[in-house]
């Protein structure tokens, strides 16, 4: 049987290259960028659809959104664009090293951003690596989760201000005191800290510099706190109703604003 | 057991024919027959029509010469043209589900070597037939489908970045327009 000649892809008009490249999943286009460098610059060039990506460090995964539509790859697969749910055990090392890697690749073939970044349970190394290299392809992040029972001051200091952040939710935030939020740089518009020990004053002062407008950007502050009461929290301050939001809780009070 | 009543598409078809055609002649001189509602579908032919001011009474007379599509894609078009001249117009985002599965007609027509379909593409692109554009984009993007980046090269005559850069070479060894 003879065979079919090859399609001659790269010879296309421009809009039919982008349309191909628009029916093609992010793991086909990665792969087709694989062929060549031409190619690649080519994909990155001509590639339609905007993507944004979250990078989670507990599973150590990338998920691709794509309007509406979500991938997930396994930074520990052996071949994660064409296995992309095969998982791998590596030391934590090798396993921040590959997700990285697999970011850079998708930043660098679609031009994806990165929207999020799950730092769970990481050594301080490793949190400072993964943020300089997030540094790297974009400036500004959406969202940063970041679950640390301990943290030093310098490495608080340095993950805190190396990125722009929109959003910042704290989980085992003990560590992070008023100050640590008063001296973060104003482009944060919303804060979740959770599991803190702020007391009923730290709040306080917190809305009264709220009110003269230390935080511009700040739209919305949650805070889960077992050593804070309402009262205390509102103290020379007017409040219209809808403006403070505590939940009760068994375990401890949390507040939404 | 519920039994489907048969349609009778082709009485449908016959009611709902525009009796108005017109006369496309292809490259290499082959003449083809197209109604009114399909060759809408071709927004080149269509304005070419409008713009030349073609009738119901004149239209057969005035056979429209197209000098950049050969009567093999010529025929592949007017069949798909005719085929679907009475669809729906598809909201825009239609274009980008990426789960679309092409219609098994539609595979049949486009099942052709890789030669005819790089013309076929190019011809729809010159006439500017949007969905013809679109499905023949479906069929080529589905050859990569679970394929290595070493068959990617193959299915798509991607060359190595060594003979990349032997052709930028010669092309930059080999003289230019003035000597």
């Amino acid at each position: 049987m003879e065979l079919s000649k090859p399609f001659p892809l790269r010879k296309l008009p421009t809009l039919m290259f982008r349309k191909v490249l628009s029916y093609l999943p992010p793991h086909e286009l990665i792969l087709l960028a694989q062929c060549s460098k031409i190619t690649k610059s080519f994909v990155r060039a001509y590639y339609p659809r905007k993507l944004s990506m979250t990078m989670s460090f507990s599973h150590f995964e990338i998920q691709i959104f794509e309007d509406g539509q979500c991938y997930e790859y396994s930074a520990t697969s052996p071949d994660p664009f064409r296995h992309p749910t095969v998982y791998c055990r590596y030391p934590t090392e090798e396993s921040v090293k590959r997700t990285l890697e697999l970011m850079d690749t998708f930043y660098n073939t679609l031009g994806a951003t990165l929207a999020m970044i799950k730092l769970y349970s990481l050594g301080e190394v490793d949190v400072s690596i993964i943020i300089d290299r997030v540094h790297r392809n974009q400036p500004e992040l959406q969202r940063l989760k970041w679950k640390v029972v301990q943290v030093s001051e310098s490495t608080k200091h340095c993950i805190l201000e190396k990125l722009k952040l929109r959003e910042l939710i704290i989980e085992f935030s003990k560590w992070f005191k008023l100050s640590d939020l008063l001296s973060l740089s104003s482009t944060c518009a919303k804060f979740a800290l959770e599991r803190s020990t702020w007391t009923g004053e730290d709040l306080n002062a917190l809305l009264k510099e709220w009110v003269k407008g230390r935080l511009p950007n700040l739209s919305f502050f949650w805070i889960e706190s077992q050593r804070f009461d309402e009262e205390t929290a509102k103290n020379g301050l007017e409040l219209l109703d809808s403006n403070l939001l505590p939940v009760g809780q068994s375990s401890g009070n949390s507040s939404g604003m | 057991m519920s039994v489907e009543p048969e349609v009778p598409i082709v009485q449908v078809e016959e009611v709902r024919e525009n009796p108005v055609l017109y006369k496309i002649i292809s490259s290499d001189n082959h003449v083809f027959t197209i109604s009114e509602h399909a060759v809408k579908l071709s927004k080149t032919l269509w304005d070419l029509i409008t713009n030349l001011g073609l009738t119901a009474e004149n239209a057969l007379d005035n056979p429209i010469p197209v000098e950049n599509v050969n009567g093999k894609n010529m025929e592949t078009i007017v069949q798909f043209c005719e085929r679907h001249k009475y669809d729906e117009e598809e909201p825009e985002y239609t274009n980008y589900i990426r789960e679309f599965v092409l219609p098994e007609w539609d595979r049949q027509l486009l099942s052709i070597d890789n030669e005819e379909l790089f013309q076929l593409i190019l011809a729809t692109n010159y006439l500017d037939i949007q969905k013809l554009m679109d499905y023949c984009c479906r069929v080529i993007g589905d050859m990569a489908k679970d394929k290595t980046p070493e068959e990617l090269r193959i299915i798509y005559g991607i060359p190595t970045d060594a003979e990349d850069d032997a052709l930028e070479r010669s092309a930059s060894d080999s003289p230019g327009p003035s000597g």
